[in-house]
């Protein structure tokens, strides 16, 4: 391989991690166009000048050398806290993101126990039942109708 | 016209606080008069509405720019189907149609039971027309659609560009008709509490408004994905706004609801639940109403800032407040026992299956409102994007996916280990090999793979639930398969309805999962004769040339896309410049089941330079293919119990045999 096809190579990987970095930025701020929507889909329809001109303080950032969380750290010392398109994930931010996990876990325990309480109150009604009311010929058929529907399922 | 219209309207709102009044009053006192009453004040309030929409809809027909509505919505240029549309484009005129469809609704069912259910009708008339109420003080008072300008223009504003889309056109109508439709059953729940007669029957009665209504915000939300996707040019369909959530929020608690409402029919159980995400859901449809009118959470999609907002909370408050009021009240009368042959039962899946969406439900509330709450404690507005709704949504999606597959493997009251690990060998071995496949073609991202193997496990599943179902039917009544299938499907129709819904939310969730993992898109700017290359296509620029539209100068790109060295498709993205709004961009799309090749023309040059932006976006057929499977699984499952109506048939004609017998003794005697 030549050195210039080398280079050529080279650069044009170096060029498509960038425009990688610059997308996933883009993704995680929002226009500042007041329409509520990403850069990146803001930059879509490609009307939005205020988006343009995000994204090539994005592409400036990226080139000299700033990771995401860099790049994404100015624009909020630039514009607060709005412009990021998800709370962070500290102090009262948190919240927004545990709380329906934290929600949807107590309530799965409380049903889970719940379930389980009505299956035991339901076994022992059932084996009370069985021990007194069931002649031995009746709990014949109640097991020949559990493997039929068994089989039928 | 406009003073007729406005009369209609405050006579409306005269005869709808009659009807509430004496449908609540008769149904307290038993008394049939005032119960007539009600219905005849309820008949009127359509009459009324109708004469209202009318003149409306004449005045838009006939560009009556002396009224503010029409002259904000409507031009001389706008074509006929938008105009006719234009009744539902602003905040008025769909107050207006929103108040028409429940007076038109409220008719249905005074008709449906003018024979039955006497003691929850004057009640549910009561509820209804309590609602309608609060919608014709609103268009009296506050957002009236018949205010005349002094001055009218010579022409009139036009419409939005972007809602001059069939997509625009029957999206609004649809949410329209699934939030208003579920304003039945909520009016049957609480007449049930009102009324104390709080067992199935106001479940049964409402079974298919809730369904209907149901299949409405389904094709409704996926007619604006629709429209997202082909009319805001930025290659995806859901963008998570909160008039968006706004639309989902129902349709997630309502789905929760018709789930539930199953175990209440089968075994009894679970009757305030029921009545909680009845309640819920009706309120979410009014949260969504004052999401999209009120301006105080800021979207894309709302109607703007309006003086809507505080009379919406106050109704959703008052609704609130007296629904579980009610609700309190009866507790004791609504415990019911609750009993379960085992925890590995249907009963339980569908209770997981409940718990999994109602917390998807608050979750996207949640976020939807997020930062409101924050600017209320730290005095910081914040945004909620995209970014932490995917995050949250997914894997509450993913389980609910599982659950999906799971149920119809877990029988009603109990299954024992030996049928559990019998149902489950096939569809596990089945996704699993998915798994594998997924995994050697390159796959990593574990959401993806999930997705993927979820999805595949979910149709084994169904297909299995049609073969065995068709085989034992074929054994039992010596059927062969064909007649076996029709038979399985049509005497079954709300489950067999229920499994083709399920077919299509697997079909969503591939859709969704390969539209935005495998998405791929590039920007480039070239000359007349260039070429780009995106994934496997090359897309070709051809010519740029300019059209005169109605009422705009349209740019148009012409591109032929080549797949290994054959021409497939030739599309033509354009521009539109309209003279007092902003320009447009109209997409071109080249739609097959495996992907969708999206071109946007971005700027462009005298020398007829032009930038694109062109996206991949494999596997977005098959989200609009399994939301119409979703909507048609629906109608399937509402559809008439044959099996029923053979039963009422033959018990009619034994009732008349026997009538026809008394009377031949007695011509005898």
């Amino acid at each position: 391989m030549k050195k210039t096809e080398l280079i050529f190579i080279l650069s044009l990987t170096a060029a498509t991690l960038l425009q990688a970095q610059v997308s996933e930025i883009k993704k995680s701020l929002i226009c500042t166009c007041d329409c509520g929507m990403t850069v990146s889909a803001c930059e879509g329809a490609m009307e939005c000048s205020t988006a343009a001109k995000i994204t090539a303080k994005i592409e400036n950032l990226v080139a000299s050398g700033q990771t995401n969380d860099q790049v994404l750290a100015s624009f909020v010392s630039m514009y607060g806290e709005k412009i990021m398109a998800a709370p962070s994930k500290k102090g009262f931010n948190l919240t927004a993101w545990i709380l329906p996990f934290i929600l949807i876990a107590l309530t799965g325990i409380f049903l889970y126990r719940k379930l389980s309480k009505w299956a035991n109150s339901a076994r022992q009604v059932s084996e009370t039942k069985n021990d007194h009311a069931l002649k031995p010929i009746q709990q014949k058929y109640v097991k020949m109708l559990d493997k039929e529907l068994e089989d039928y399922e | 016209m406009t003073l007729l219209g406005n009369n209609a309207l405050l006579i409306a709102f005269i005869m709808s606080l009659y009807s509430a009044g004496t449908g609540i009053m008769g149904g307290k006192l038993k008394n049939p008069r005032l119960l007539e009453s009600a219905r005849r004040g309820a008949l009127a309030t359509f009459y009324l509405t109708t004469l209202a929409v009318g003149i409306l809809l004449f005045a838009l027909i006939t560009r009556d720019f002396s009224i503010e509505y029409v002259a904000n919505y409507t031009s001389k240029s706008l074509p006929m189907f938008y105009t006719i549309s234009a009744l539902w484009a602003g905040q008025a005129g769909s107050l207006l149609f929103w108040a028409w469809l429940l007076t038109l609704f409220t008719v249905i069912i005074i008709i449906q039971n003018k024979k039955v259910n006497q003691q929850l009708l004057p009640y549910a008339i009561g509820v209804l027309m309590s609602v309608s109420v609060f919608f014709f003080l609103l268009l009296i008072f506050t957002t009236n659609p018949f205010t005349k300008i002094p001055l009218p223009p010579a022409d009139g504003m036009g419409m939005n560009p972007m809602l001059i889309n069939p997509g625009m056109v029957f999206h609004p109508p649809l949410l329209y008709l699934g939030y208003v439709g579920f304003t039945v059953p909520f009016a049957f729940a609480l007449a049930a509490l009102l009324s104390g007669n709080l067992d199935t029957n106001w479940i049964q009665t409402t079974r298919r408004w809730t369904i209907m209504s149901w299949i409405f915000l389904t094709a409704g939300n996926l007619f604006g994905a629709y429209w997202a996707y082909v009319e805001l040019g930025w290659g995806g369909y859901w963008a998570w706004d909160p008039v968006e959530n706004a639309g989902i929020l129902p349709w997630i608690t309502g789905t929760a609801f018709l789930h539930s409402v199953m175990i209440q029919e089968k075994r009894g159980m679970l009757k305030i639940w029921n009545m909680v995400l009845i309640i819920l859901t009706f309120a979410l449809t009014i949260f969504g109403t004052f999401v999209t009118r009120s301006g105080v959470i800021s979207s894309v999609h709302s109607f703007g800032v309006s003086n809507l907002g505080p009379l919406f909370i106050i109704f959703l408050g008052i609704i609130l407040i007296t629904s579980f009021y009610l609700l309190f009240l009866r507790k004791e009368m609504l415990s019911s026992k609750h009993e379960l042959d085992s925890f590995l039962s249907k009963e339980s899946t569908f209770l997981f299956n409940n718990l999994l969406l109602v917390g998807l439900a608050f979750a996207i509330f949640w976020g939807t409102i997020f930062p409101i709450i924050s600017e209320a404690v730290r005095g910081v507005k914040i945004t909620v994007g995209p970014p932490f709704f995917n995050q949250v949504a997914v894997p509450i999606g993913l389980a609910l996916l599982f659950l999906t597959g799971v149920c119809p493997l877990i029988a009603w009251q109990k299954t024992t280990t030996k049928n559990l690990q019998k149902n489950f060998l096939i569809p596990t071995s089945l996704s699993l090999i998915t798994l594998g496949v997924l995994y050697i073609a390159g796959i990593r991202s574990l959401y993806t793979l999930m997705s993927f193997t979820l999805a595949a496990f979910v149709a084994v599943t169904i297909f299995l639930e049609f073969v065995k179902g068709t085989l034992t039917r074929a054994r039992i009544h010596s059927e062969n398969f064909l007649v076996a299938f029709w038979r399985l499907v049509d005497r079954n129709k709300r489950r067999y309805g229920g499994y083709i819904i399920h077919i299509g939310v697997v079909m969503v969730f591939v859709g969704i999962t390969g539209s935005t993992v495998f998405q791929k898109e590039k920007v480039a700017t070239l000359h007349p004769g260039e070429s780009m290359a995106l994934g496997s296509f090359t897309l070709h620029y051809d010519d740029l040339t300019s059209k005169q539209g109605p009422d705009y100068q349209s740019v148009i790109a012409q591109i032929h896309v080549e797949k290994d060295g054959r021409q497939i498709a030739i599309l033509n993205p354009e521009k539109r410049f309209f003279e007092n709004r902003q320009p447009t961009t109209e997409v071109d799309i080249f739609k097959t089941l495996k992907q969708d090749i999206y071109v946007i023309l971005g700027g462009y040059e005298k020398d007829k330079q032009a930038t694109f932006k062109v996206f991949i976006n494999p596997l977005v057929g098959w989200l609009w293919y399994g939301g119409m499977t979703m909507v048609l699984g629906g109608l399937l499952a509402i559809g008439p119990n044959n099996r029923k109506r053979r039963k009422n048939l033959k018990e009619k004609n034994r009732e008349k045999s026997k009538h026809y017998n008394r009377k031949a003794v007695m011509t005898d005697a």
